[in-house]
């Protein structure tokens, strides 16, 4: 083993000693790539690194679509959107078997058409959706497990924080991969509610059908949700035909929800300074994140580590899909364990290159690699939207992991369409001006 | 403690400036942003240096606000193990935590005060606007200062604890 591969696993596992004992994640990427650093470069090398590194990346043109992405899912928020959404899904579908489960779901999925945050959403959805399942006698592990997994979709459906940092780290361009995300998140959110349907029909007890709407009713239910949807047709159609830059989308976004706020009358001061403190703290903690792990990358890069792992990977006996399934396997595992940025930017630096020469499209490749991370959302032990939806609804956690598992199998069904069709990410990309 | 308080008081107040500098400049960066593509399409007319602007607009968000993310335990952690072990254990390992933080961004508002000085010196200015860079690198060391002083409140407030017998 050489020097650079020697180091380069001494300072991974002094990473994931540090993590995993409670450390900032942002704090534990910087310390152990300034270690690294230290060791590869000496002191003065890894200063001047940890001076730079924090402007270059807080202003790195990038990432502009991030903050106001972030801003626009809190100012559309913060003017009930979560709630009109509710309202229409559950009138138009509260007939079927598990109609409210399935109202949720889509409804998280149209959510998500303005939110890329999973963690917002299953926080925005629950305290709606979980009384009225309750209300209506729904099995326990159904509503908290659908509610869980149904916030999910707001990382594959645009616009996705995730997606803008896989396209930045990655290389790829942010609109292509937003607009590669449409049809797998309906496709998925179709896999979902197909499940939620098959085990009410089975099983009545778990979701007992709703009362009946009429025309009238259901109509009057999109009155308030026609807004955002419009918003949402202008930012992606945008996008999709060139006419924005992704920065511009997340202006025009951000601002179409501030106006569209204020017309309707249901966006107070009060609730765009909440929206704009909530945005701040997370393009703040997430910029952290994104500092502390470029500190660490710069070691990998600077000490070899990143070079030699490729040649390894390269010299490997095996086809190219063998080592599909294995990364597959490590981002199932971490994504356990990890937050979702902070594997996003320790390993894709790393392995972009490599699949680039094994003649994986990267596109495809980043919506796999998301919906992986979705699985490690609601999978023990630290599902992060398990979590949430357990502090908003107080049933136990096991209870909620349990109710994830048929969404989980779901997942794995969407993924493996994912891998066996590519065309269901690189369709409406293709198509792109 | 008598000389303690209003130092808490001052480092409170100051991260509420900073994170109210950042909430007001998250606003003007949509609307630079929504005005910048409007006067593009509409008129033919962008405005000039918007997305240079958007970038440093962005620095202020992240950067400033860095003391109050702090201050709000806002910086995600993975507690899996750590809510496993004894409280005083819990304990001590956050005072590591709080101790390794201040040293890493200590060293940041160090060496981000030595980039900036420098820029300033050199005179650089931004790209497309006529202004000097240096007020705009001077973000990181305000915001790692910051966080610094409020890492060492809590470490101060945790030490007591510890030395009281709470967690």
């Amino acid at each position: 083993m050489v020097f650079s591969e020697f180091s380069g696993i001494i300072v991974l596992i002094i990473f994931f000693l540090l993590v995993f004992q409670g450390i900032p994640i942002g704090v534990g990427f910087a310390t152990a790539g300034f270690v690294g650093l230290v060791w590869a470069r000496g002191f003065d090398a890894a200063l001047s690194i940890l001076g730079s590194v924090p402007y270059t990346w807080a202003s790195s043109p990038m990432l502009i679509p991030m903050p106001l992405f972030i801003f626009m899912g809190f100012l559309a928020f913060q003017s009930g959107i979560s709630r009109d959404l509710y309202e229409a899904t559950s009138k138009w579908l509260s007939r079927l078997p598990g109609g409210i489960a399935i109202a949720t779901t889509v409804a998280n999925a149209a959510f998500g058409a303005i939110c890329g945050s999973a963690q917002a959403a299953a926080a925005a959805m629950s305290p709606i959706a979980f009384p009225e399942m309750e209300k209506r006698k729904y099995d326990r592990r159904l509503s908290t497990g659908s509610l869980a997994a149904g916030g999910t979709l707001s990382f594959l459906i645009p616009p996705s924080i995730p997606f803008i940092l896989y396209g930045v780290l990655a290389e790829v361009s942010i609109g292509k991969l937003f607009i590669a995300g449409i049809i797998p998140g309906v496709v998925l959110c179709g896999i979902f509610s197909i499940t939620i349907y098959g085990m009410c029909k089975r099983n009545p007890d778990l979701g007992p059908v709703g009362s009946s709407f009429t025309w009238r009713e259901k109509f009057a239910s999109l009155k308030g949700a026609w807004g955002m949807i419009v918003l949402f047709a202008l930012v992606m159609g945008g996008l999709y035909l060139g006419v924005f830059s992704p920065s511009e989308a997340g202006a025009i976004g951000a601002f179409g929800a501030f106006v569209l706020g204020i017309a309707t009358r249901r966006l107070t001061f009060s609730g765009i300074v909440t929206a704009a403190k909530d945005s701040a703290r997370i393009v703040c903690f997430v910029m952290t994140i994104i500092i502390g792990a470029w500190i660490f990358n710069t070691y990998l890069g600077v000490s070899g580590f990143t070079t030699s792992f490729s040649e390894w990977v390269y010299a490997l006996p095996v086809s190219r899909y063998v080592i599909l399934t294995f990364l597959i396997v490590i981002f199932i595992l971490i994504g356990m364990f990890l937050d979702i940025a902070a594997i996003l930017l320790l390993t894709i630096p790393t392995i972009a290159p490599i699949m680039v020469n094994l003649k994986f499209d990267l596109v495809w490749l980043g919506v796999l690699l998301i919906l992986l991370q979705c699985l490690g959302f609601i999978s023990p032990p630290i599902g992060l939207n398990a979590f949430i939806v357990q502090g908003v609804t107080k049933v136990s956690a096991e209870t909620v992991f349990r109710g994830s598992t048929p969404f989980i199998i779901g997942m794995i069904v969407c993924i493996i369409l994912i891998i066996l069709f590519p065309q269901i990410c690189l369709f409406l990309p293709g198509l792109m001006k | 403690m008598k000389i303690a308080m209003p130092i808490e008081k001052g480092i409170r107040k100051t991260e509420n400036i900073l994170l109210f500098i950042g909430v007001g400049t998250l606003l003007l960066m949509m609307f630079l942003g929504a005005g910048d593509v409007l006067g593009r399409y509409l008129f033919n007319h962008p405005i000039k240096g918007a997305l240079e602007i958007s970038q440093l607009m962005m620095a202020g968000v992240a950067l400033l606000c860095w003391g109050y993310t702090q201050a709000i335990k806002g910086h995600i952690n993975i507690e899996i193990l750590l809510v496993r072990y004894p409280v005083r254990v819990q304990s001590f390992i956050n005072l590591f935590s709080l101790i390794l933080t201040i040293i890493i961004f200590g060293l940041i508002t160090w060496q981000s005060t030595l980039i900036a000085l420098e820029t300033m010196k050199q005179s650089r200015m931004l790209e497309n606007i006529p202004l000097p860079l240096f007020p705009f690198k001077f973000m990181v060391p305000v915001g790692a200062l910051v966080l610094c002083l409020e890492s060492t409140i809590q470490l101060i407030q945790l030490v007591i604890g510890i030395k009281r017998g709470k967690s």
